[in-house]
């Protein structure tokens, strides 16, 4: 990066100033219809009462369970996704690295679907998947939800690999006694430490957010939940809205900052007193 | 340290591996005595590498076995061979310290953890690294990062170290530094070491014995002073040192060459060769009806080398002890004295 200039310094706070603009209105505009009545302009919170006031409802039992399916096949996600590609990425570049382009084909391809078509072709299969071998829990879901984040997490895995010597460094482990595993959770996870958070934070994201599959396939997660709501009461969804999303954040900077501490342990920006 | 480390040594033999239409080992065999350092050497994608590596066990090969202290090890895998490797490019890892990275390995080797620490700082002390065990490999120097290779790959005590091109990355001084440390400790721990490179001047320093490889094969193995003055095959004469290649006639043993006569090494042809001749074999008189006209003269410190044509338009270079060279200068007439050397003819 060059010097800033001072007018360079004047257009990146505009830029960044109508980003913020663009970003923190429509939320504004939630927060503020969250407490105001849209008929009548009379402000109260009876919609944050409702969620924190204690009390039961069928919404807030819908929204309940709608929350934490979304959460357990989040994780489920992260761990299946990464689970089944880090092994596999790995693998390929050491061992058949023809098969490069073919797993990423593979891995972008649900891109190009859209999820309309993706439902299609779910349907009959968690058809199969509800009434032979599973049930039609809605947590099952996770496995289409892998497909969905497949993209996202190859992208950011092979970044990270692309950033390691992977052949050196599995080569010495495993010169010195190392199985796979070992090469794999002591030795690669460590250094792709931010490639990883990188695809858990996509993954969380795609999942929470995800809306089509669900309705279509009329199982309850959170967007679907919130959805049926907001047909009834616009305020608590939008209440709902506005904390997942503060919440989404604030995991997301915590992990961040997490990561970022123990970067700058390993990686300090000043090499110090080298002789 | 008095005890030795391993008392067992290595069999490579007949590995054949070819990818695709290379064949990157061709019939492959080497021996290595328990406790010698070995050099491999050969020009770039001779076959080197491939064979450090079949012995690792990272890399399979078509044929052949592989023998460590006298346990065939050929089907087994890299991490249940007993074998550390230092790599040309740098191989610690990067999220742990340097004192992390010899933890590491020993823990992998299952050394119990009390007596980690102690290993951790005898290995340092040993690369002259005594107090940097908590630095980060980033915060080393290339010449540190390779001596902490180093020092990790002789904590686990294997029965084999496996050093490919440790130095190739590093610069001038720090190469020639290191590697005469590397032949130190090497002596002093014991330990069975096979070096890959392909600079010839650092196989013959630090070697027991080098062996030559052209295109997957193995084609001489000796100590350094045989392999540069008993050279198998033209190839390898001219792959070590330097050679002047000079007309002549071969007949009984000997070659008839500019005037005089050079014994011939085995395995040198007969009737009209070329005879390989190093550079401080030829000794320069001048005189003016002399065969030879003096090009041009470098001084060198202890010796100064001397190009010289012959009247066929030849080019020999000539190298000449310090003081010898005195008084020639490039028009000279020079006549050529051929020591009475063994030489190999092609
Ligand atoms: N994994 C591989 N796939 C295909 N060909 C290979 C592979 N590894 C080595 N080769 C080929 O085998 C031959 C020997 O390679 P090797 O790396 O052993 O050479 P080397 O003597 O170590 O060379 P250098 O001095 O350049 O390191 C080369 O022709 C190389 O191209
Ligand atoms: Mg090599």
């Amino acid at each position: 990066m060059g010097p800033v200039t001072p007018r360079g310094a004047w257009f990146r706070r505009i830029v960044l100033g109508l980003a913020l603009v663009y970003f923190l209105v429509p939320l504004a505009s939630l927060a503020d219809f969250s407490v105001r009545f849209p008929l009548t302009g009379k402000v109260d919170a009876a919609a944050w009462q409702a969620l924190f006031g204690g009390g039961e409802s069928d919404k807030l039992s819908l929204l309940r369970e709608g929350l934490t399916n979304s959460l357990i096949m989040a994780v489920m996600a992260v761990v299946i996704s990464l689970g089944l590609l880090l092994p596999t990425m790995v693998l390929v570049r050491l061992r058949l690295p023809r098969m490069i382009k073919v797993i990423e084909f593979v891995c972008l391809l649900p891109l190009t679907v859209p999820a309309v078509v993706l439902v299609v072709g779910l349907a009959p299969v968690y058809l199969v998947i509800s009434t032979k071998i599973l049930d039609s829990n809605t947590i099952w879901l996770a496995f289409a939800y892998v497909i969905l984040c497949l993209p996202y997490v190859y992208r950011a895995l092979d970044s990270g690999l692309r950033a390691i010597d992977l052949k050196t460094l599995s080569e010495t482990a495993r010169s010195f006694g190392a199985s796979w595993p070992t090469v794999l959770m002591r030795v690669l996870v460590p250094n792709l430490r931010s490639a990883l958070v990188s695809s858990v934070f996509v993954t969380l994201a795609v999942v929470l957010g995800e809306f089509t599959i669900a309705r279509m396939l009329a199982r309850t997660n959170l967007q679907t939940a919130l959805f049926e709501i907001n047909l009834s009461d616009g305020q608590i969804a939008a209440a709902v809205s506005l904390l997942i999303l503060g919440g989404t954040i604030l995991l997301m900077v915590t992990l961040d900052l997490i990561v970022a501490l123990q970067e700058r342990r390993i990686r300090p920006s000043t090499r110090s007193d080298v002789s | 340290m008095t005890e030795s480390v391993t008392s067992t040594a290595v069999t490579l033999s007949h590995l054949t591996r070819t990818f695709g239409k290379v064949k990157a080992l061709d019939d492959f065999s080497l021996d290595l005595a328990p406790g010698e350092l070995v050099a491999l050497l050969g020009p770039s994608g001779c076959g080197k590498t491939t064979a450090l590596r079949a012995l690792a066990g990272l890399e399979g090969v078509d044929s052949g076995a592989v023998v460590v202290g006298g346990r065939d090890v050929t089907r087994l895998p890299a991490n249940r061979r007993d074998m550390a490797m230092v790599f040309q490019s740098y191989s610690l890892f990067p999220h742990l310290t340097v004192a992390g990275n010899i933890e590491f390995a020993l823990g992998l080797r299952k050394v119990p953890s009390r007596r980690r620490a102690e290993a951790v700082a005898h290995n340092l002390e040993l690369v002259g690294l005594g107090g940097h065990g908590d630095r980060y490999p980033h915060q080393l120097s290339g010449g540190q990062q390779q001596r902490v290779a180093l020092a990790r790959a002789l904590a686990v005590r294997p029965q084999v170290l496996l050093l490919d091109e440790p130095l190739s990355a590093l610069d001038a001084k720090v190469r020639v530094q290191l590697r005469d440390e590397i032949r130190r400790i090497q002596t002093e721990v014991g330990i069975t070491t096979l070096f890959v490179t392909h600079d010839q001047e650092e196989a013959l320093v630090i070697a027991d014995r080098i062996g030559v490889m052209e295109s997957g094969r193995l084609v001489q193995v000796g100590d350094p002073r045989e392999i540069y003055s008993r050279p198998a095959t033209p190839f390898v004469a001219d792959f070590i040192g330097t050679t002047n290649a000079l007309q002549g006639h071969a007949i009984d043993g000997v070659a008839h060459v500019l005037g005089q006569t050079v014994p011939l090494l085995p395995g040198s042809p007969t009737g009209p060769v070329s005879v390989l001749i190093r550079p401080e074999s030829i000794t320069l008189r001048p005189t003016a009806d002399g065969a030879g006209t003096v090009v041009s003269t470098g001084f060198m410190g202890a010796t100064s080398r001397v190009r010289v044509t012959l009247t066929d338009g030849t080019l020999v270079l000539v190298q000449l002890r310090g003081s010898t060279r005195d008084g020639l200068v490039p028009g000279d007439r020079v006549a050529l004295e051929l020591a009475s050397i063994p030489a190999l003819a092609r």
